[in-house]
């Protein structure tokens, strides 16, 4: 339960001071803060595999090309990191209320003693890199071949928009 | 080249709008204003939680809110670069959700697919800051107000 409150409430602060961080270096080092906690969670769900694939791959890989983004662009350029005003009145308004609607809506759809009850027990290999390893390689055999096809079709992507338009 | 280059058709019409510096002492305000935030949120939970074990509903509630947070950075952000992190953070609220019901149903799918998730958030990622590079160089904006180029 310690662990549960501590983790989701830094994921909770750190996603919301994302949203009224105007900067967008510290949005992106508040969301390494979120993705670190998040992994937390994972962790006391017994994901350990996952745990450790969320803070390489996320916190390790994507914030830092964002990071590196924002510097090729020029971190010292207001116009790549900074927005053009606060979001105004009106917006902020509309958007609280739908924001307020979607998680009343969402929240309905909790309930049930299944859902209540406490967490089930699992064997300790559930999470481990073995258990994924095998699922992943057996019965997930063809999304993984189909991941493996996005990748390449992103890496070509990236090549084609990187190449200098001859002039 | 100027005919193949739309994006340059009004130069100076990206920048005129940003006024505002960001204060050097914004990270402190806002990591300021986040941790009292996680404070309160550790009281309110900690008081209404107290004495009894997290269950599915608590996990899918939280992953409700971080994805709710997100879609709301969606619709209010204008920066293309925090579009996406807020994104991202929408993907990861999710991830939330798949990784407990996993643990209900005690099927390691759920793990698995929040792998594929990972993966296709990295290669989006990697194509839509592609996509901002190139834009950036010709409009000299990452705001997504400035470009409308596509509306009909």
């Amino acid at each position: 339960m310690t662990l549960f409150v501590l983790f989701g409430a830094v994921a909770l602060g750190a996603a919301v001071g994302m949203l009224f961080q105007r900067n967008a270096v510290h949005a992106a080092l508040l969301l390494v803060v979120n993705l670190l906690a998040v992994a937390g969670l994972f962790l006391t769900l017994g994901a350990e595999f996952l745990f450790v694939a969320q803070i390489i791959v996320y916190a390790g890989a994507i914030v830092v090309l964002f990071l590196f983004v924002i510097m090729l662009l020029g971190v010292d350029r207001e116009e790549v990191i900074s927005e053009p005003r606060r979001f105004q009145t009106r917006q902020g308004v509309l958007g609280g209320l739908a924001a307020v609607i979607l998680v009343a809506a969402l929240f309905g759809t909790l309930g049930g003693a299944r859902l209540l009850a406490s967490l089930p027990a699992t064997d300790a290999n559930f999470g481990s890199a073995q258990s994924i390893g095998t699922a992943l390689f057996s019965t997930y055999l063809l999304p993984f071949e189909v991941t493996g096809l996005l990748l390449l079709v992103a890496t070509i992507g990236i090549l084609m928009l990187a190449k200098r338009e001859p002039r | 080249m100027a005919d193949r280059t739309p994006f340059t058709a009004e130069p100076g019409a990206a920048s005129d709008e940003i006024s505002v510096a960001p204060s050097p002492r914004g990270l402190g305000r806002a990591l300021g204003a986040a941790a009292v935030f996680a404070t309160v949120v550790v009281i309110a939970m900690a008081i209404s939680l107290r004495g009894k074990v997290p269950t599915t509903a608590h996990y899918l509630g939280l992953s409700m809110l971080i994805f709710t947070i997100g879609a709301l950075g969606v619709l209010l952000r204008r920066n293309a670069l925090v579009l996406f992190m807020c994104v991202e953070l929408m993907l990861n609220a999710v991830n939330i959700a798949f990784v407990a019901f996993a643990r209900l149903n005690g099927a390691i799918g759920g793990q698995v697919i929040v792998l594929f998730v990972m993966i296709v958030a990295a290669a989006e990622v990697a194509v839509g800051l592609a996509i901002i590079v190139l834009i950036f160089r010709r409009r000299h904006s990452a705001n997504v107000d400035d470009l409308s180029i596509m509306r009909w």
